[in-house]
């Protein structure tokens, strides 16, 4: 079919009129190839210029349109819902910004108009190679499958169990199969089951869950992993002198200090040092001085004769009510000592604690009892956990989130989340936070009954021009291309791609394109823009 | 007309417009409603963030175009709350909505009208570090790209017969016939995401922040530092001079307001990375009693913006004096006390209760914490169906904020459906 | 300098930063020459140098390409393979009997209006100077 192209030109009040000459372009355009019509409009997003754009589609049977107006970063959406109002695929559309990258950048009228002209030509000589692209949708899966059922694993139970979603829980602790959550409705629980494979993508994954021989094959259209973290042992700490019996690691349940304060002198001296073990993992757990203070305050009531001490490196207690609990702990007169721990070790009945300080000298202190604050790390299943998934783990061997600060529920893989420490150490109260972002992230991500729409401007190969490098599977940042060992071709799945275009510069064979960008669409703009 | 499935979000920074973008995937009608006459909040002051240094423009601007198109979310600016009735899943919002003289429709955000204003004013986003017409948008690149008249600056609005702007838009935009309006919504739950306030640094008459004009607020050197800014993005003193040397205090107001403002450490070692990019041969120095860094990737941005600790001292800042140009910076460290000079020295003013916070939580019928944030536990508020979320509940990162603002938004849900359910 | 010269620059940007740098240029209505024409991409990184050589072999005068600054890439890192594909088309331009400089990567972000201003009438500048595209001026195209 012969394309019919309408060219349509802003005068956008008078911010492109007055720099670019448009009477004087219009020949200058209806010489293009494929251009049928060509005219201008006073300010084409306005609703009179909708309604005339729609109107004009329509009327002169366009094929394709061009819009020469300001930014696509502005108005693209609103021209293309008018494309697709006019009955014209909204993808057979193409914008020139000769406002932002044209008429409020060239000084000289002459030029002005001459570059317009360039662009508006470029941008006709482009849409002609452009193909309509369908809106397509994928049907979902909306049940989901939880890995870990600790506090944010149960919290995201509670929170999304219903009729309308399968909550799969697994949870390597066999005794969580009777455990609290038993009796939901739509949950079944795999205690003593773990993760053994994962395949597919966001709304479709299949999954397999195994236990000892046993094997099971389930659906779901996003994971959530929900696999905790542990506080480092006295042992993985490895401090000189760890072992002397007057050193104790701070519990989860303060009742357990209890035992450890009997037997002590009078007057124990108690001294809690931070930051344990925060050399060896490399960053700081965030929330143990305010789990210290805590303690402090809570030995203070137990045992009031105690003089409590610390030695720190730094206080982080982001927010109001840990700063509350500092100044508490410093107005109850408890000795802060800045110093980096060295080693232990036994001092008659008591135990003695060595530190540098910062202008490298040593320094001791001695202590009736040592309580050491350690730092987090992730669940020790984590990392076998992240490689069967394909989602990152960073240096620390925490979840990586998919982006630190806008997208702190998501990984890098699309349709699998983290909540709670997973991702980075967290106390119960955040960690129940996090449950709730992504469960309601994944509600609104993850619709009962509705479909997934997918990316338009996605990859594909042409497998009788693919040799199966792999040079593209081996640039994409997502994950998208797999390759087919049989037919020895790779292929897109065009649910994850997201249609950045790395993948077709990889390819030395020129097999693969992306849709929107193809290299004849750049090359007929190129042509154009150079002439 | 809005309906009870519908949800108000108060506030349009990058809470809100995370709640706001949640809440319409998940099908909803959302309100939002927000003070100023643009969206963004204070994140779109910075030029970077931290911990990535990523650009926040190049990470807002696709966020708020997303929110500007989004056909189910509605954005009042200019726009208060008055009062909140009802229960949860049946409240009824009444807003008042200041008139913007601009009509939204017609303004194609070109600029014509702010050059023909004759009228100036102190820029309040940049931090009192420019000038801005009566008729103004904030800095290049606020959303939604049209100005407003400020009726407090306009000449016009004092008795004069000017219609400069007026004559100078060819879009018929200017309209200042428009009158503030009351406006009544339905929704069935509302998200507060106004975030929290500065502190005055001049408060804290020991730093001499207005009295000296080297000392700086941490705000100030970030719109500094912009592109964007009143200094397209050259550091300088305020008689125009590079500074040779830069004192970074940490945590300013902290003991006064009892509370870590969470986000100082992390950004002043930002700083760390603006000065070594514009001013390379400035020497900066770094005071600080604590680091706070509790994210896992925290301590190694330390070490990227101050590696080996070069630049760092624990030390507390007692006060700032004046000495002609110059600042001396009075420390104290073991019970020490000495002293340091300095041409510029950058504060990190404690995060506080956004303004009229306490005017509002009457008006949502909400119960303020004893240092003025609203109170929560975890996002609820005390009031059923109100949820709070980020800055406005105490000082937080944008992480966070964000994991509220999602968390919010799933209570609120769980709200509107838990009526649905009961009818 | 041949005044009579009317370069013919094309500019690459990515969806993300520069092409938003660019408009941001726009916006504050600095001066951009005239002749560049931008074309827009989704990443720097679809920059096949197959196309950037395509350009050159059809008579551009100069290409910029200019993208998010490393680390803030919008898919991850495909700025980081824009600039190694294109650093080692440099290389490969002489043999074509082009100048090494008729090649430019540049990083601009969304907020760097005056910067995008900048970098491109340094390229305009810089490409004048060298003068027209030696294969457009043999008639090769």
């Amino acid at each position: 079919m012969k394309a019919r192209v309408g060219i349509y030109v802003c005068e956008c009040g008078n911010n492109i009129s007055d720099q670019v000459d448009i009477a004087a372009l219009i020949p200058i355009l209806e010489d293009a190839p494929g251009v049928v019509k060509v005219m201008p409009f006073r300010l084409l997003c306005s609703k009179e210029g909708q309604d005339f754009l729609e109107a004009e589609i329509r009327q002169e049977g366009l094929t394709h349109l061009v819009v020469a107006a300001c930014s696509p970063r502005q108005h693209l959406t609103t021209f293309m819902e008018v494309s697709k109002r006019g009955g014209l695929n909204p993808y057979l559309l193409q914008m020139a910004n000769i406002r932002e990258q044209c008429a409020w950048v060239t000084l000289d009228r002459k030029e002005a108009t001459e570059k317009a002209a360039r662009m508006i030509r470029a941008a006709t000589a482009r849409v002609v190679r452009q193909a309509p692209l369908p809106e397509r949708e994928v049907a979902a899966n909306p049940d989901l499958l939880i890995i870990g059922v600790g506090i944010s694993g149960a919290a995201m139970v509670r929170t999304l169990a219903g009729p309308e979603r399968r909550l799969y829980v697994v949870d390597r602790d066999v005794a969580v199969t009777e455990g609290p959550l038993s009796g939901m409705e739509g949950v079944e629980l795999y205690g003593g089951w773990q993760l053994e494979a994962v395949r597919g993508f966001f709304g479709n994954f299949e999954v397999t869950l195994s236990s000892g021989d046993s094997k099971k094959e389930i659906k779901v259209g996003a994971v959530a992993i929900c696999s905790g973290s542990r506080t480092m042992t006295l042992q993985e700490m490895d401090y000189p002198g760890w072992e002397d019996p007057g050193v104790v690691l701070l519990p989860p349940d303060l009742e357990a200090l209890m035992p450890h304060l009997e037997g002590l002198p009078e007057r124990p001296k108690v001294l809690f040092v931070h930051c344990a073990g925060r050399e060896k993992v490399g960053y700081c757990s965030g929330t143990c001085c305010l789990r210290s203070f805590r303690a402090m305050r809570w030995l203070a009531e137990k045992v009031p004769a105690a003089q409590l001490a610390c030695l720190y490196q730094d206080i982080c207690v982001p927010g109001r009510k840990g700063e509350k609990e500092y100044q508490g702990i410093l107005g109850a007169g408890v000795r802060m000592t800045w110093g980096r721990l060295t080693g232990l070790s036994s001092q008659g009945r008591r135990t003695a604690v060595s530190f540098l300080r910062e202008d490298g000298s040593s320094g001791q202190e001695t202590a009736d009892l040592v309580v050491m604050v350690p730092a987090t790390v992730p669940d020790p299943g984590a990392k076998v956990l992240m490689d069967i998934i394909g989602a990152d783990a960073g240096s620390t061997g925490f979840v990586e989130e998919g982006h630190p600060m806008l997208e702190p529920m998501a990984t890098s893989v699309r349709g699998i989340y983290v909540a709670g420490s997973a991702s980075g150490p967290r106390n119960a109260e955040a960690s129940m936070l996090s449950a709730s972002a992504a469960a309601a992230q994944i509600d609104a991500e993850l619709r009962p009954g509705e479909t997934l729409r997918l990316e338009a401007q996605t990859s594909q190969v042409c497998e009788a021009l693919c040799t199966g490098c792999r040079n593209c599977l081996n640039v994409c940042t997502y994950g998208a291309i797999v390759y087919d060992p049989v037919a020895q071709t790779c292929q897109v799945n065009e649910a994850i791609c997201r249609g950045c275009g790395n993948c077709v510069a990889a390819c030395p064979s020129g097999a693969i394109s992306v849709k929107g960008a193809t290299y004849q669409q750049i090359l007929q703009e190129i042509r154009e823009a150079v002439r | 007309m809005a309906r009870s499935g519908d949800i108000l979000v108060i506030g349009a920074g990058i809470g809100g417009i995370k709640a706001s973008q949640l809440l319409s995937k998940a099908g909803h009608q959302v309100h939002m409603v927000e003070r100023t006459a643009h969206i963004g909040g204070t994140s779109i002051k910075f030029e970077d963030v931290f911990p990535n240094l990523e650009c926040a423009t190049c990470m807002l601007s696709p966020l708020e175009q997303e929110l500007l198109q989004d056909p189910r979310i509605h954005l009042l600016t200019l726009t208060e709350l008055e009062g909140l009735e009802g229960s949860p899943g049946d409240l009824t919002a009444r807003l008042r909505q200041k008139a913007r003289f601009v009509n939204l429709d017609n303004c194609i955000g070109c600029g014509a009208c702010y050059d023909a204003c004759p009228a100036s004013a102190i820029n309040e986003f940049e931090e009192g570090l420019s000038q801005r017409k009566a008729i103004y948008v904030p800095c290049a690149g606020a959303l939604p790209n049209v100005p407003h008249i400020d009726p407090e600056v306009c000449i016009r609005f004092k008795g004069e017969e000017c219609v400069a702007c007026q004559e100078a838009c060819v879009f018929e935009a200017i309209e200042y016939a428009q009158e503030d309006k009351a406006l009544e919504l339905k929704a069935g739950a509302v998200l507060v995401a106004v975030g929290s306030a500065v502190m005055d640094a001049k408060q804290l008459k020991r730093f001499s922040y207005g009295t000296h004009p080297g000392v700086f607020t941490a705000l100030e050197l970030e719109r500094l530092n912009a592109s964007n800014g009143p200094t397209e993005g050259h550091i300088r003193l305020r008689d125009g001079r590079e500074p040779k040397r830069i004192a970074l205090v940490h945590c300013v107001g902290r003991r006064e307001r009892t509370l870590c403002s969470a986000v100082c450490c992390r950004y002043l070692l930002k700083f760390r990375h603006y000065l070594r990019h514009k001013l390379p041969c400035a020497e900066v120095c770094e005071y600080h009693t604590d680091l706070c860094l509790p994210n896992k990737g925290d301590q190694h941005f330390l070490g990227e913006m101050a590696p080996g600790g070069e630049g760092l001292m624990r030390a507390e800042v007692v006060r700032v004096e004046g000495e002609g140009d110059s600042l001396k910076v009075v420390l104290s460290r073991d019970g020490q006390e000495f002293s340091e000079t300095f041409d510029m020295v950058v504060l990190s003013p404690a995060l506080i209760p956004s303004d009229g916070v306490a005017e509002l939580a009457q008006k949502l019928g909400v119960e303020l914490a004893d240092d003025g944030f609203l109170a929560v536990k975890g996002v609820a508020s005390s009031r059923p169906g109100v949820f709070i979320l980020g800055g406005a509940s105490g000082p937080k990162d944008i992480r966070e904020t964000v994991i509220e603002a999602m968390a919010a938004a799933g209570e609120a849900r769980r709200t509107i459906m838990a009526k649905e359910d009961g009818e | 300098m041949d005044e009579t010269f009317q370069p013919r620059i094309v500019g690459f940007l990515c969806n993300w930063c520069s092409y938003a740098g660019a408009d941001l240029a726009g916006a504050n209505r600095l001066n951009v020459p005239a002749s560049i024409t931008p074309i827009k991409v989704m990443c720097s990184s679809r920059l096949d140098p197959a196309l950037v050589l395509a350009a050159l072999l059809r008579g551009a005068d100069g290409v910029l390409v200019a993208g998010c600054h490393p680390g803030d890439c919008h898919y991850g890192e495909g700025n980081f393979y824009a600039r190694r594909r294109l650093y080692l088309l440099k290389e490969v331009l002489a043999t074509l009997g082009l100048e090494e400089d008729r090649l430019r990567l540049e990083w601009v972000s969304a907020s760097e209006g005056k910067r995008f201003a900048e970098v491109t009438a340094d390229f305009d500048r810089r490409i004048r100077e060298l003068g027209p595209n030696p294969i457009r001026s043999r008639g090769l195209t």
